[in-house]
C-alpha cells in the first residue's frame, strides 16, 4: 500500500517562486543499488547517488553502462536486487511504474508510447480521465484541464489535434505533459533529444529551463556530451554499471568527462583517416525508386547514386522513408517502381540471397530483431550470412572447428568482449551486438554496403570502432550507403549527403565540409527544400 | 578469454536442474495423491517406481511403448525448432496407419521387403501430405495450427471411410481392417519381450535428427529460422524452401512412426478414432525443449511410469490413471518459464558479485 502524504504541486510552484528551495535539498536517494538481470548480466553495481529538488541531474555513460537500468528501477519498472532508495527521506520501494507515478515520478521514454488515434487531450488523461458520475468519461473536462497545465507551463500545443498529426518534438511534448498531469516532481527523460532535430532540442532545454525554475528535478539521461553541458546542474557518470561519481557541471570540463566516460580521447574527425579511391565510379544506383503503402506514397522518386571508395549519407528525421529505401535495396520490402543497379547487375527482382552473393552486405536498423538472434550463439549469429561458404563446410557436415575459429578471429580483430563463441548473443552489451554484426558483414569482403544507425544506442568506445571500420571499407573502394538520425555521425562520416523528409530527397550537398548542424536542420524539418536540379547531383555527379 | 566457472544458475546446470526438480515434485504430488486414496501407499508408490525393472517382459513393455512416442516426439520438435506449432502429426499417424495397414493386407515379397515397402511407402506419403499446411503457411502464411488441425478431422474421416469401404474385415464385429499378413510384421528381437527392431529405427532416427540439427547447413538454418525468423530472412535464407522441407521431414518420421507401431504392436488395423500419440508426441518435445536427445529420454521416462503404473493398479485399487497426474506435472513445471527464477536470480547476484 501506498501510504504518504503527496504535497500537491501548486505549494511546490509557490515555494520556487519565492525562492523557498535550498538546493542542497535532497528529494531522492539511491543507496548501494545493484541488479542482476536473470541472465547473469550485472547491470548495476553498488550505485550511490543523490537528486536534489530543482536540480537538472545528466547521467551519462556508455550505452550499456546501466543508465536504462537505472532508470528503469526508479520509476518501478525493474525491482533492484540490493539497495536501499529513498524518496523525500523515507525509504521506499516502487513495485510498479504505478506507484512511482502515485509518488511523484514520472518517466518519458525514449520511444513514445502514445496511441496514434487518440488526441492530446486523451492521450494526456489517459488512465485518469476525469469522469461524470462514475460511468462516463468527461470530455470537455478532459480537453480544458489538459489546456490548462498546457498553458501553466507556456507549452504551444493544440490539444484537440490527434497525435498521428504531430511531429516528433510535439509527440515528446504530450509525453511531458503527460508526467506534469500526474503532479510528477522528478521527470526522468531517456535520450530526449535522439530524434529531435537541433532546432527542436533547443526548444526542449528552454521548457526544462522553465520546470527547473518552478521546483522540478530533472533526470536527463544522454550519451551527447554537448547537451549535457549545456543543460545540466550536476552530472553523474556511469561506466560498466557503475558509478563513476557525481560533478557539479562547472566543475568538470568536456575533456575530463569524456574521459571519465570511455577512459581515453575520441577521434573528432575522420577526415585525416579518409584517402581517395583512384576509380570512383558507381556502385550502387537507385533511379526513381517509389513505394507505396497501403495508398500512401512512402517514398516517391528517389534517385542517387553511391561510388566507390566513398560514404553516401542519408540525414534525416526518423521515419521520412529512410528506412523503407533501405529495406528496399536490401531485398527486405518490395518497391512500387524503379530500378536499383548493383555494381553492373539489376537486382530490383532478386531474392536476398543473389543480392548479397552480388556484393551488398547490410547493417540492419535493429540489431535485435533483424540483425542476430539473440537465443542463438555468438558463433551461430557471426556466420549467417556466410554459412554455407566452403571454407566452413565439408560435403555432409558444418565445420564446427573451422567455425569456431573464424569466430574467435573475428572476436580478438574487432576486440568484441565476449567469453567464446559459444556465449549467447543477448548477453552481450549492445556495442558488442552490434560490432559482431558489422564484423559478419564486413567478412563477406562487399563492394557495397547499407549501414543503418550503425551506431544507434551503443556506448562512444564501440561507435568509434565501428566509425573506423567503415571508412576502412571506405578506403578499400567499397561505396557505403550510410543512414543516420545522428547528425554528427553522418557529418562526420560522410563524403556527400542526402536529407531526406516525407519520403523525398529534400536536399543534396556535394560535400560535408562548410556544412552547418541548423542549415541541415531546416531540410530535416521540412522548413526548406532544394530545387530538382541541385538534388539531381546525387544521381549524376 | 576467460572460462566462466561451473555455476548452477548456467544455462545447461540451470535448465537440469530445474528438470530434476520438476521430476521430485510430481512425484512428490503423485504420493500425495496415493497417500490419500489407496490402503497402503508406500508399497504402491514402490511398485510404481521399480514395477518395471522386476521382469524384463515389462521393462521390455517400457521399450515397445516409447517408440511411437520417439518418432512423433522427434517430428513435432523438429516443427517447433523451426518455430512452426504444427499439431498435424496426430492425423498422419492415422492416415499413415491406414496405408501402412493397406499394404500390410496384400501379399508379396518376403519378411525383408514387405515391411520395408509397408514402412517406406506410408513415410513418404506422409510427408507429402504434410506439405499441405507447409506449403499454405509458406505461401499463403496460413496458421499451421489451424490448418493441422482441420487436416487432422479430415484424413480421421478419410481413413476410416477408406477402411469402411476397401479394407473392411467381414469376419470382424467391429470396424477394422483385416489380419496383416505374417510376412509384413516386425519380428522380436529380445527374448520375452515384443520389442522389435522399431527401437533400433527409434534411436537411430534420434541420432539422424541430432546430427542434421547441429552438424549441417540444414539444421543451422532451422535452428537460425526457428529463434528469430526475421534475422533468417535478413540473412538470406529462403523460410519458404525450409518450411516445405521441414514439413516433408516431419510428416516422413510421423508416418515411419505409425507404421513402426502397427507392425509391432497389432495384428490389424482397428483405430476408429485419433491414436493421441501424435499430440502426445508434441508434449514429448515441450519436455525436451525441442533437443532430439530429450525426446528419447523424455519418451523412456515417461513410457517407464505409465508401465509402472500400470503394473501398480493391477495390484492395488489405484486406477492408471494415477500417471497423468505425474505427466501432467512435468509438462507444466518444465514448461513454466518463471520456476525457480528467483532463486536463479539470487544465485547470480552472488556469483556476480564475486568474480564480475
Amino acid at each position: 500500500m501506498i501510504n504518504h502524504t503527496q504535497k500537491p504541486i501548486q505549494t511546490q510552484l509557490e515555494l520556487s517562486v519565492k525562492g523557498g528551495i535550498p538546493l542542497e535539498d535532497s528529494i531522492l536517494r539511491l543507496e548501494n543499488i545493484t541488479k542482476v538481470y536473470s541472465n547473469g548480466v550485472v547491470a548495476n553495481k553498488d550505485i550511490s547517488v543523490d537528486f536534489r529538488k530543482g536540480e537538472i541531474h545528466s547521467i551519462v555513460g556508455e550505452n550499456g553502462a546501466g543508465k536504462s537500468t537505472l532508470m528503469k528501477i526508479l520509476f518501478g519498472i525493474e525491482q533492484p536486487s540490493a539497495g536501499k532508495l529513498y524518496y523525500r527521506g523515507e525509504e521506499r520501494a516502487f513495485h510498479n511504474s504505478l506507484e512511482a507515478i502515485d509518488a511523484g515520478i514520472g518517466m518519458v521514454h525514449q520511444h513514445f508510447m502514445l496511441i496514434p488515434s487518440f488526441t492530446v487531450a486523451q492521450s494526456i488523461v489517459l488512465g485518469m480521465e476525469p469522469r461524470k458520475g462514475k460511468l462516463f468519461l468527461n470530455k470537455k473536462a478532459a480537453v480544458e484541464k489538459t489546456r490548462t497545465i498546457a498553458e501553466k507551463y507556456n507549452f504551444d500545443i493544440d490539444v484537440t489535434k490527434k497525435i498521428s498529426e504531430l511531429s516528433v518534438g510535439a509527440k515528446q511534448k504530450v509525453e511531458i505533459l503527460k508526467t506534469l498531469y500526474r503532479n510528477a516532481e522528478v521527470i526522468i527523460l531517456d535520450e530526449p533529444t535522439s530524434v529531435l532535430t537541433p532546432q527542436e532540442t533547443e526548444g526542449l532545454f528552454e521548457e526544462l529551463e522553465k520546470f527547473r525554475k518552478l521546483g522540478h528535478t530533472i533526470l536527463f539521461i544522454s550519451h551527447k556530451l554537448g547537451e549535457v553541458k549545456q543543460i545540466s546542474d550536476r552530472i553523474t557518470i556511469m561506466r560498466n554499471g557503475e558509478s563513476c561519481g557525481t560533478f557539479e557541471n562547472a566543475e568538470i570540463s568536456m575533456e575530463e568527462l569524456t574521459a571519465r566516460i570511455i577512459g581515453r580521447d575520441l577521434i573528432s574527425s575522420y577526415d585525416e583517416k579518409k584517402k581517395p579511391w583512384p576509380e570512383p565510379t558507381h556502385v550502387l544506383s537507385v533511379e526513381g525508386l517509389s513505394l507505396s503503402h497501403k495508398g500512401q506514397a512512402v517514398l516517391s522518386d528517389i534517385s542517387l547514386a553511391v561510388k566507390r571508395g566513398e560514404i553516401f549519407g542519408i540525414a534525416g528525421v526518423q521515419g521520412n522513408g529512410q528506412d523503407e529505401l533501405i529495406r528496399a535495396i536490401a531485398g527486405l520490402s518490395e518497391h512500387t517502381a524503379g530500378k536499383i543497379v548493383l555494381n553492373g547487375h539489376d537486382i530490383s527482382r532478386m531474392t536476398i540471397k543473389k543480392r548479397r552473393e552480388t556484393g551488398l552486405a547490410y547493417v540492419p536498423e535493429d540489431r535485435m530483431s533483424d540483425g542476430t538472434a539473440g537465443e542463438a550463439s555468438l558463433g551461430d549469429n557471426i556466420i549467417s550470412t556466410y554459412f554455407d561458404r566452403p571454407a566452413l563446410n565439408g560435403k555432409l557436415f558444418m565445420r564446427g572447428r573451422k567455425i569456431n575459429a573464424e569466430a574467435r578471429r573475428l572476436i580478438q580483430e574487432y576486440s568484441i568482449k565476449a567469453e567464446s563463441p559459444a556465449q549467447k548473443i543477448q548477453s552481450l552489451s549492445g556495442g558488442n551486438i552490434q560490432k559482431v554484426v558489422v564484423a559478419r558483414e564486413q567478412n563477406t569482403n562487399p563492394i557495397c554496403m547499407l549501414a543503418e544507425q550503425p551506431t544507434h544506442g551503443i556506448d562512444i568506445g564501440s561507435a568509434e570502432f565501428i566509425h573506423l571500420r567503415l571508412i576502412e571499407m571506405r578506403n578499400e573502394g567499397a561505396g557505403l550507403l550510410l543512414v543516420s538520425a545522428d547528425l554528427d555521425e553522418v557529418m562526420s562520416l560522410s563524403d556527400r549527403l542526402i536529407v531526406m523528409y516525407d519520403g523525398k530527397i529534400a536536399a543534396y550537398f556535394p560535400s560535408t565540409k562548410e556544412l552547418s548542424r541548423s542549415e541541415l536542420g531546416y531540410y530535416m524539418l521540412g522548413v526548406k527544400q532544394q530545387t530538382p536540379e541541385e538534388i539531381g547531383g546525387a544521381l549524376h555527379d | 578469454m576467460t572460462k566462466r566457472k561451473f555455476s548452477l544458475a548456467g544455462d545447461t546446470a540451470f535448465e537440469t536442474v530445474k528438470t530434476i526438480l520438476a521430476i521430485l515434485i510430481a512425484l512428490a504430488i503423485t504420493f500425495c495423491v496415493l497417500a490419500l486414496t489407496c490402503e497402503d501407499p508406500v508399497s504402491s508408490f514402490i511398485t510404481m517406481l521399480t514395477g518395471p525393472l522386476t521382469k524384463m517382459r515389462y521393462f521390455g513393455n517400457v521399450l515397445e511403448s516409447m517408440v511411437p512416442l520417439v518418432f512423433s516426439g522427434l517430428a513435432c520438435s523438429l516443427l517447433f525448432r523451426t518455430g512452426l506449432f504444427n499439431l498435424g502429426i496426430e492425423g498422419i499417424y492415422y492416415i499413415g496407419g491406414v496405408i501402412c495397414s493397406y499394404i500390410a493386407c496384400q501379399a508379396f515379397g518376403n519378411s525383408f521387403t514387405h515391411p520395408l515397402v509397408a514402412i517406406l511407402v506410408p513415410a513418404l506419403i506422409s510427408g507429402l501430405l504434410m506439405l499441405i499446411p507447409g506449403y499454405l503457411k509458406a505461401k499463403f502464411n496460413a496458421n499451421e495450427l489451424v490448418t493441422s488441425l482441420m487436416l487432422n478431422s479430415i484424413y480421421l474421416g478419410v481413413g476410416l471411410w477408406f477402411i469402411k469401404t476397401y479394407l473392411r474385415a467381414t469376419d470382424y464385429s467391429s470396424t477394422a481392417s483385416p489380419l496383416f499378413e505374417k510376412s509384413a510384421t516386425l519380428p522380436y528381437i529380445i527374448p520375452g519381450t515384443r520389442v522389435t527392431i522399431g527401437i533400433v529405427l527409434a534411436v537411430v532416427a534420434v541420432l539422424l535428427i541430432y546430427i542434421m540439427l547441429f552438424k549441417t547447413r540444414l539444421g543451422y538454418q532451422i535452428r537460425m529460422t526457428g529463434l528469430n525468423p526475421k534475422f533468417a530472412r535478413y540473412s538470406g535464407m529462403n523460410a519458404m524452401s525450409l518450411f516445405l522441407l521441414v514439413h516433408f521431414i516431419s510428416g516422413f518420421l510421423g508416418g515411419v512412426g505409425t507404421s513402426v507401431e502397427l507392425l509391432s504392436i497389432y495384428s490389424r488395423f482397428s483405430w476408429v478414432a485419433l491414436p493421441g500419440l501424435g499430440f502426445n508426441g508434441a508434449l514429448m518435445a515441450m519436455m525436451a525443449r525441442n533437443n532430439p536427445i530429450g525426446v528419447l529420454v523424455v519418451a523412456f521416462g515417461i513410457s517407464y511410469l505409465q508401465i509402472g503404473a500400470e503394473i501398480m493398479s493391477r495390484s492395488t485399487t489405484v486406477p492408471v490413471e494415477v500417471i497423468s497426474i505425474v505427466t501432467a506435472t512435468l509438462v507444466l513445471l518444465i514448461s513454466a518459464q518463471y520456476f525457480l527464477r528467483g532463486w536463479r536470480e539470487k544465485k547470480l547476484l552472488k556469483e556476480g558479485l564475486l568474480h564480475v
